[in-house]
């Protein structure tokens, strides 16, 4: 397919508004999907889907902008997506499930493309810093994803997650003072001034 | 301020989402208490800490699964779309999925028009409380190159600002105002003995508006987008001539 490489911007020729507005969000969307799902899978699964929605949905979009837009999208077909696991597995079976998918997710992201920056920390303290992360809930995690991964703004946030901008900051504040609780609380013991 | 008080704002003053009043005072508290900036201090760190450690990299074929995906869209369906559900459960989201999806297009453009009236209502307040202050500006000049550098690093864009005194436009100087939750600039003009504010922030999109007029409360309103800002202007004086004060910003 000749059109494809368009989509990852190599400068092909002929893109499509649509492809032009939203596949910039590409990494975002994915990051998100996974901050939700908390599977690479499923993640991906849940990009595609959202992709194909906004896509139908794109005749709709009136010009706001394009991530907040995008990325609310990409969390309405992850929660659907969190809510058929939970309907698919027997209760006791899922959380068995879900401490084994922790692991594994977790492992595989340290492993993932280590950057400069990120060789300097130690694969130990990064671990932990996700597992708190992971720890948090959904709704917490998610305003987190999007303020300091994806550095929206809490307007932009509000419109992702659709709610209102008040509430974005006050869930972002507990989410910061829940995750610095949660390493605080882990580097006491060990390395008391290593945050 | 007080830590907890302070506290309630900390991560929104990290953010730069703190509203004006409060900044001044939540900064000067933090600057002033160790504890709540060893709380800042953590809040940051952890903040860089994530953006290089937790983002997630998308599989680099991904792109390319979603355009294949694309492709296939004008079909019918029975292609090898995969949905996680099937059967009635697929019936019965899609239904869900094409409400909120529509919701979610009437509620945008609902949105908007319920956005200007809101919007309206404030800066006509603005308007209102800037008269009954003894002076409408904090830099009062008529000197653009003195008004425009004032607005550094108080907000997050640079305003327009034009003398047009020759047009019978005095500019006045400028001010910072609060409304829909951020700094924004107020430029102050004058017509005869007319007063009028002119507000401006960032516009959410880059697309250009024509100017919408308005009327409240016996002020006349424009308000249009042009060059990635939003204009609000706001005077007692006749609509046409704020039309022409829109044409020479």
């Amino acid at each position: 397919m000749d059109h494809t490489p368009g989509l990852l911007g190599t400068g092909m020729v002929a893109k499509t508004p649509f492809e032009e507005l939203v596949t910039p969000h590409l990494q975002a969307a994915f990051n998100l999907a996974y901050w939700i799902v908390r599977s690479r899978e499923e993640a991906e699964d849940v990009v595609q889907d959202a992709y194909m929605r906004a896509f139908r949905a794109f005749s709709g979009f009136r010009g706001v902008a394009a991530k907040p837009w995008l990325l609310a999208i990409v969390r309405n077909v992850a929660y659907r997506a969190l809510q058929n696991r939970k309907r698919a597995a027997n209760v006791i079976f899922f959380s068995e499930d879900l401490k084994h998918r922790d692991k594994e997710t977790l492992s595989e992201a340290v492993s993932a493309e280590p950057s400069a920056e990120s060789v300097l920390m130690a694969a130990e303290d990064k671990q932990r810093l996700l597992a708190a992360l992971a720890a948090l809930s959904v709704d917490y995690r998610e305003v987190i994803v999007l303020r300091e991964l994806e550095g929206l703004t809490y307007n932009e946030i509000a419109e992702a997650i659709e709610a209102p901008v008040g509430t974005v900051m006050s869930r972002l504040s507990r989410a910061r003072a829940e995750l610095r609780e949660r390493l605080a609380r882990r580097l006491a013991q060990d390395e008391p001034n290593a945050l | 301020m007080h830590c907890r008080e302070a506290h309630e704002v900390l991560s929104a003053l990290l953010d730069d989402e703190v509203g004006a009043e409060q900044h001044e005072a939540a900064r000067a508290h933090v600057a002033g208490c160790s504890l709540c900036a060893e709380v800042a201090r953590d809040y940051r760190r952890i903040g860089d800490k994530l953006r290089t450690a937790a983002r997630m990299p998308a599989p680099p074929d991904l792109a390319n699964k979603v355009l294949a995906r694309l492709a296939s869209e004008p079909q019918p369906a029975n292609d090898n779309r995969r949905f996680y559900w099937r059967g009635f459960a697929q019936q019965a989201a899609m239904l869900l999925l094409v409400c909120g999806l529509s919701g979610l297009v009437g509620w945008h453009l609902a949105q908007s028009n319920f956005e200007r009236h809101r919007l309206e209502r404030d800066v006509v307040a603005a308007h209102v409380r800037s008269l009954l202050q003894d002076s409408t500006v904090q830099i009062a000049s008529s000197e653009s190159h003195t008004v425009k550098p004032w607005f550094n690093g108080r907000v997050e864009f640079a305003p327009t600002v034009k003398d047009l005194t020759a047009e019978g436009f005095p500019l006045v100087g400028g001010r910072l105002d609060f409304i829909d939750n951020r700094r924004i600039a107020t430029l102050v003009y004058k017509r005869r003995r007319h007063v009028i504010n002119v507000f401006m922030w960032p516009a959410e999109g880059q697309n250009p508006t024509a100017p919408v007029a308005s009327m409240l409360q016996g002020y006349n309103t424009l308000t249009w987008t042009a060059g990635g800002i939003t204009f609000w202007a706001v005077s007692d004086l006749n609509a046409k001539e704020l039309g022409q004060l829109q044409g020479l910003l």
